[in-house]
């Protein structure tokens, strides 16, 4: 499973009791070797200078699994990463990264995010709908790009993971936005 | 609760107005229990879990630290009638190498067990079948063997369990799903 760079290892847990810091101990070489990996796709290029023109900062915090959440009120995006670093793909790592930033990015995009709070039920599921489409068309992009210029990229995998197979399928043979939220839909109203 | 977690780089992910905390108690423990906390400021919500017995805090973070940490501070109860629950709640937070392990209640579990269902990985109550378990006297070790989902395949596998709660986890066979 794990073959991430050399640099990417472990070096033991992280144990955070109280109100210390949630930074995961290796989180320079995880934004390192993200960053790195996201240039070498033209979107990947895109999304870091959009987090550099922004003053985007990344928070790379431990956690059970790979995961994010991003913070417009204090334009950062925090990205989970569990402590043991071994036990993740750099590719999985990387994806996230780049979403991440994604949906910092749309609050310029007019992307509106599900409340809870402030919206009703009804309209947070469409809002839902939107944003899980183009989280996953963001992601079919990115994963298209290694795909061209390595046809077993490891991104493959993660896609199949996600359960995204169909979607990615559906993106590359060039179907339309409305008839990807369809498949979107289905998808969704499956797991539901 | 948020007081004593929050931090003061990351107070952004501890908001009281949005955030929920629930409580679970584990069978292998008498003093510590699971702690999560939700954030619903946003969708899709977001949580961080936490070992506590009520005054201190200790963040799962992925790796087997904080939980090795508690077993030995917190009279760790480990027995044959427990170790599944420990399983169970051990391969839900700690991210190992080998990627993630489950417990399958069955082999053909493997078919259908899906990657956003967490509520399945946090049934620390399951129960495998087939499942055996035995307590090597001479080495303290409970011994546990019982169908798994290793690297996204139905394995039979060997789990070893210390008195400590060392895990350590050794895949047999492979499965046939439809039959053990």
């Amino acid at each position: 499973m794990n073959d991430i760079t050399k640099d990417f290892e472990s070096m033991g847990a992280q144990m955070a009791a109280g109100p210390a810091s949630y930074g995961h101990p290796q989180a320079d070489i995880i934004r390192k070797e993200c960053e790195s990996l996201l240039s070498k796709t033209s979107e990947g290029t895109r999304l870091l200078g959009y987090k550099n023109d922004n003053n985007i900062r990344i928070d790379i915090i431990a956690g059970k699994k790979v995961d994010w959440k991003a913070s417009h009120a204090d334009n950062t995006a925090y990205i989970f990463c569990p402590a043991n670093t071994k036990a993740v793909d750099l590719e999985e790592m990387a994806l996230g990264y780049a979403i991440a930033i994604r949906e910092m990015e749309h609050k310029d995009l007019g992307i509106r995010h599900p409340d809870p709070v402030a919206h009703p039920a009804e309209e947070n599921q469409l809002i839902l709908l939107d944003y899980f489409l183009d989280m996953n068309m963001e992601m079919c992009k990115i994963v298209s790009e290694f795909e061209k210029s390595d046809k077993e990229t490891k991104f493959l995998d993660l896609v199949k993971k996600l359960g995204q197979d169909d979607f990615y399928r559906e993106y590359v043979s060039g179907k339309s936005k409305q008839e990807l939220k369809e498949t979107l839909n289905k998808t969704l109203t499956n797991i539901a | 609760m948020i007081t004593r977690v929050k931090s003061a780089g990351e107070s952004i992910l501890f908001s009281p107005a949005t955030s929920e905390a629930k409580v679970l108690r584990l069978p292998f423990y008498d003093s510590f229990s699971l702690y999560r906390l939700t954030n619903f400021s946003s969708l899709p919500t977001f949580s961080m879990d936490f070992l506590s017995d009520g005054e201190t805090y200790y963040y799962m973070d992925g790796s087997d630290a904080p939980i090795l940490r508690i077993n030995q501070l917190a009279g760790f109860k480990l027995t044959e009638e427990t170790v599944l629950a420990y399983l169970n709640f051990y391969f839900c937070f700690v991210r190992l190498p080998e990627g993630e392990i489950i417990i399958l209640k069955s082999p053909e579990e493997a078919a259908i067990i899906d990657l956003y269902d967490d509520e399945r990985r946090e049934e620390f109550g399951a129960i495998p079948t087939p499942c055996k378990i035995e307590e090597a006297k001479e080495t303290g070790l409970i011994n546990v063997t019982v169908p798994i989902l290793y690297d996204s395949s139905p394995m039979e596998a060997l789990i070893s369990v210390t008195r400590e709660g060392k895990v350590t986890t050794q895949p047999k066979r492979m499965l046939t799903m439809g039959r053990a």
